[in-house]
Order: structure tokens, then sequence, then C-alpha cells
């Protein structure tokens, strides 16, 4: 034990405002415990550790739509960039998010979502004809301006939802890279190899949460004994050591314990999975989807919850709740350094189409020999072997309108 | 002093245990009508098992249809696939007074008669305990599974199951399977599994009491980070900022889509 302080472990309330769907309804209540973290917090920590977090990615489309002046100073997204899934092209998308951030169209006070959710409960009907807000030109998007109001709450909820980092890494985690390809076909010389590309990654973690613990908050300075509680008095005056809340590490501790809590947390997100549900009618019909991110040793796989599993056992009385769930990547990204796994064949002679000779144009300051035996018409236009150029009379020569 | 409790008790004395201050969490089953909210059973019958199920496992399933395309993976999200609960429970053992464990069959309690009309000796069985009745109560459930029957035998209303665990309330039906095992490894009980469709989902959590405008919404002090939830301090807005004008807009705003042409 360190110091004795119990770590601060973030209220479950964080997320009690994120959408998850309908058929699944929850309300927070007030817990009079507090709830106790025991894992080593050292193990999460960013920087010396290895976390594993969850985010809420907003909807691409939204965040397009509503960020309609792009920063000037925002790193350039590429096409070859997001080939290679470079950070770069992920730190564009994470400045994306913030410049919708700082946008007029999220709220940074509690009074103004609060005001939104007012207005959507108080606006009338959906898809009123009479509702003069309702125009033609958003009715196949949008139903009516409630809905455009549900959807700006929500996007406000999921931008203000903070990163969920698991008390507990998972136990297991395992990452799946599949081909699609085929080489069972056979003709009269051999079997025919056929490549379709690749499966989508799917991750399946399993894990466990901690026990089930939850404290008392209520300690006196002067006397360090619990407060009278419930009016049994303090042990100092000969009254009962007991508080009307379980306490300690038990089963009855479940809802008061940070473990229990943080796999609900964890569960909400599985629930929100980035979607921008249609709540005012409750249908599956989501209105936009957004993804989740999972960080983890210095990689971001971006995606969603295939499903999720945990289970009660009797075997695990006091806690150690198992889990499990698949994820399926839509992109990742190692931010530790480039990956140049899918960098296109370089051609065998220099040419202003081969990406490879354009880096080494531009990265190399030191001159050049390039040995070029372009024709045209059968006549050999340019032949540099053994020639210095630099990089600006290599534009000059190599230049498609030169040869 | 001879003590009033019973000899034999199940591991709940009522459904309300969990109120109960012993910390105690039982898994309540009960009945409810078509509304989903009323329930058919009287004030203070529900059914709680001898012992709790040995374990109860959630699975939850999204409904992703994905096909890959020459322009990359596409993605069709339709929303949650159905919702189950897989049940494995024991009955606990069959034992009664006197007798101890029991797998006796051929009981006589009630004064069943022989073959020849004659009394039958009292054979205390397996019948007669608490918990091969909690086994018929929970079977009889199943059977049940919240329908309505008519004297044909018909179905004329349909209501749900309600599952209710330690915060957790499930609403639906048993699905597929009732399946009791009895084997000779695990004598004087029976093992159950079923599945339990959910329709229905509510949750009652806990949380530490939050300041949504203090923890939600904190002003950066540090770098900013666009992953964290702490604004940009130059970005940091107050009652009546540019998100309350653009509210006002969004209210008065008569006609056509708000969204186009309002920016910072």
């Amino acid at each position: 034990m360190g110091s004795g302080r119990l770590k601060k472990v973030p209220a479950a309330q964080l997320y009690a405002k994120l959408a998850a769907g309908p058929g699944w309804q929850r309300e927070y209540e007030i817990q009079q415990g507090i709830p106790v973290d025991g894992s080593n917090a050292s193990l999460r920590d960013p920087t010396y550790g290895s976390p594993f977090t969850f985010r809420i990615m907003p909807p691409e489309a939204l965040v397009n739509a509503l960020t309609s002046q792009p920063d000037p100073t925002a790193p350039q997204i590429g096409i070859m960039g997001a080939a290679l899934n470079e950070s770069s092209d992920f730190t564009a998308k994470r400045n994306r998010v913030a410049a919708l951030r700082a946008t007029s169209f999220v709220s940074d006070t509690e009074a103004g979502l609060k005001r939104l959710e007012a207005m959507i409960a108080l606006n009338g009907v959906l898809f009123d004809p009479s509702n003069s807000r309702t125009s033609a030109a958003n009715v196949p998007a949008v139903s009516d301006v409630t809905q455009a109001a549900n959807v700006l709450l929500q996007l406000n909820r999921a931008l203000q939802a903070p990163p969920l980092t698991l008390l507990i890494n998972p136990s297991q985690l395992n990452i799946s890279y599949g081909t699609i390809q085929n080489y069972s076909e056979r003709n009269r010389y051999g079997y025919i190899f056929q490549r379709w590309g690749e499966q989508q990654v799917r991750m399946t973690v399993q894990g466990r949460t901690g026990a089930f613990i939850s404290g008392v908050k209520a300690l006196t300075p002067q006397t360090n004994e619990i407060q009278n509680f419930g009016g049994l008095g303090a042990a100092s005056s000969g009254g009962l050591q007991a508080t009307p809340f379980a306490s300690g590490m038990q089963f009855a501790s479940k809802r008061d314990s940070a473990s229990w809590q943080n796999l609900m947390s964890l569960f909400t997100f599985y629930r929100n999975n980035g979607y921008i549900y249609d709540n005012l009618e409750q249908t599956e019909a989501h209105l936009f989807i957004g993804s989740i991110a999972i960080d983890y040793d210095q990689n971001t796989w971006i995606g969603h919850f295939e499903n999720f599993e945990w289970q009660y056992t009797e075997q695990n009385q006091n806690g150690g709740i198992e889990f499990s769930f698949e994820f399926v990547v839509d992109i990742s990204y190692d931010n530790a350094q480039r990956e140049f796994q899918v960098l296109p064949i370089a051609a065998p002679t220099p040419s202003p189409s081969d990406p490879l000779w354009q880096q080494k144009r531009q990265q190399q300051s030191r001159p050049e020999a390039f040995t070029v035996n372009a024709t045209v018409r059968g006549v050999q236009n340019a032949t540099t072997s053994g020639i210095s150029v630099d990089g600006a009379n290599a534009t000059g020569i190599f230049s498609p309108f030169n040869i | 002093m001879p003590s009033k409790l019973p000899v034999f008790a199940g591991a709940f004395s009522s459904f309300r245990d969990e109120v109960s201050g012993r910390g105690r969490r039982p898994v309540v089953f009960d009945i409810l009508s078509s509304d989903g909210e009323t329930s058919l059973l009287p004030e203070d019958l529900r059914l709680v098992l001898h012992v709790n199920p040995s374990s109860m496992t959630m699975h939850y399933e999204k409904n992703i249809t994905r096909f890959q395309t020459k322009g990359g993976w596409v993605e069709q999200h339709w929303g949650d696939s159905a919702e189950r609960i897989s049940f494995s429970a024991a009955t606990g053992g069959f034992m009664r007074l006197y007798a101890g464990l029991s797998n006796k069959t051929g009981s006589s309690f009630g004064g069943n008669l022989t073959s020849t009309g004659g009394a039958l000796t009292a054979v205390q069985g397996r019948r007669e305990t608490i918990a091969y009745d909690k086994f018929l109560d929970i079977l009889a459930m199943f059977h049940n599974n919240g329908s309505i029957y008519d004297v044909n035998g018909n179905i004329v209303i349909q209501g749900y199951i309600k599952v209710t665990f330690d915060g957790g309330v499930y609403v639906g039906w048993f699905d597929g399977d009732f399946t009791v095992t009895e084997s000779a490894e695990k004598p004087y009980q029976f093992e159950i599994s079923t599945n339990f469709n959910i329709d229905r989902e509510e949750l009652v959590l806990r949380s530490e009491i939050m300041d949504t405008n203090t923890e939600l919404f904190v002003p950066g002090t540090g770098p900013f980070d666009p992953d964290n939830p702490q604004f940009d301090p130059a970005h940091v807005q107050t009652p009546g900022g540019p998100f309350d004008s653009f509210l006002n807009l969004f209210e008065e705003e008569q006609a056509g889509p708000v969204f186009r042409g309002v920016t910072s």
C-alpha cells in the first residue's frame, strides 16, 4: 500500500447521458459508499503503463458537415497517407474533432445542453406538417428541427464523454487478420490462386473485473471513526460500527464498487457503439453512424463492437466478472511509427508517377543519378546516366511534358 | 430453548431479501401482463429459487452487415440482435426431515394408496422437498412464459416474464429448451439450463455525485488534448455565448435547415 489514500475513480455518471438505444434503460442512484479500486493505477498510466482505453468517435458525416470551414493549419489528408494509415492522418482526424468542439454547435456548459434537452422535450410533434420548422429540404435527412436537435444533443454528449480506461487490462487480446483468397480451384496446369484482399481486422477481447469493494466515505477527522449512521452511534460512544449500506468486499457491494461501474461503463460504450440513435421514435433506424476507438500499445483501432458477453458465476461471488467482446476494425493506426506495408511496387525506372521516386527526390538533398531510357516514337529523348542532377533538374528532365 | 428456525430453508426467506440489509441478492421471477408493467401474481408472491442460479451469462450482439466493394468494406448497422441470458442452475439438495438427502421416488406423502388400495407406509422421498418444489415452480413458470390461456388451451393474451437481480430488470420470455439433468455424478439434485430472451432491460446503476459543470466541462489548464473532454481554454464559452446564440437561432429559425451558414 502506498500512502493509504484511495485513488479517485471517475464517477460512473460520466457516461449517463450517452445514448444507448431502445430496449435498454438505465438510471443512476447516488451511492452512499465510495467505489474502491484495488488495482494498481500505475499500470494504466499513459506514460509509464499500458492503458487500454476506449473513446467515442463522432460520425464523420457530422464532423464534416459542421466543420465547413477547414482549419488551414490542419495537416492535409493525402490519398497515400490514408492508404498508409499514417499517424498524421489520425492526427488530422483528431484535429477535426477538436475543431468541431470549438464551433457554436458544441456547448461547454451543462446549462446549454439542458436547454437543448428541454427543446427536444417541448418542441412539439415529430414530423408535424404544421410544424413551420419542417422544411422540404431537410425532410429526407432529419424529419424536422426536433430530430435535428436530437442529433445535435447526442453529438454533444458523445463529444462530452471522456475516454474510458479499463481499471484492469484485458486478460487476453486476440487480433485476427484474415485473407480473402482462394487456392482450391484447379485446371490442367494446377491450382489457381485468386485473391480479393483482406478481411476486416477482428479483435477478440477477454477480461475480468476486479473485486466488488466499496468503502465508507465519512470518517471524522478528529477520531477517524465512522460517523453516526442511522442513529447507531459512533464506536467511541458504544454504538455499532454499522452502515445502512453494503461495504467491504462482498457481492452486496457490487453496485457501489469501482469494478462493476467500470464494467457497466464499458457496456454503455458497447450499447452506444458510436451511433446517433433515433431517440424520439425509439426505432433501430440509426440517424448517423460514428465509431469507437480503442487505444492500446500506441495503436488506435477504430471500429465497432460486434458483441458483448459477461457472466455471473458462483465461482466468482465477490467480483471477478468475466467478460468478452469482439470488435471489428474499420481502420487502424500505428501511432508509434509510419507503416510501409502497402507501398506500391517501385517502378524499375524513375517515373514521376512512382511515389517512391518522388519521395526520394523530395527527401534527398544530395545529387542523384538516374538512368532513363524513355523513348517517344522510337527516339531516345533523355539519358542522364552518370549525370548528377538535383531535384529541380530532375523535375524538369523527368517531367512528362519533356519526355 | 427450542429454536423456531426452520430445519430446512432455502437460501432466501423472501423475494424482498435484497432490502433486508443482510447482503442477500435473490434472482426473482415474476409474470407480467401484456402491458409489460403490471404483475399478474399476487402482491406478496414472486418466485425465488431454492438457491440462485449457478451462472447467468448475458449475451449481446449487434446486427451488422458487412460486404466488400471495390471501394473497400461497407458496413450496414441495423441495431441490436436478439439478446438473451443463459441460465445454469442447480435445484439444491433434495433433503427432508428424518430422511436427509433422498433420491427415493416412491413417496406416499399425502395418503397415496397402494395398488391394492391399502395405505402406503410413509416413504419419505424427494418429491416432498423444498428443492423439488422450487424446481417444479420454475418449470411451471417456463411452461407459462407469460401466456394467458383460454379453456381450450389456446393462448389469448401474451404477457412477459420479468427477472430481477441486484439492480437489473430483464423483461422477456424463456426461449428454447429447458433442460433438466439428473446424473449419477451429482445425485440428490437436478441441474437445469435454459435461455431467456431479453425484450427490455433496465439497470439501476450507482454513482458518486458528479458536478457536470466541473467534471465534464473543465476549462483546460494544461496542453490541449483533443481527446480529452476538457475544453481548449481558447474556446471556453460562458452562458450566453456562441452555443446559446446558436440555440436562439435554432429556436427562432422558421424555415430552412438551420445547420447551413452557422459557424463559429
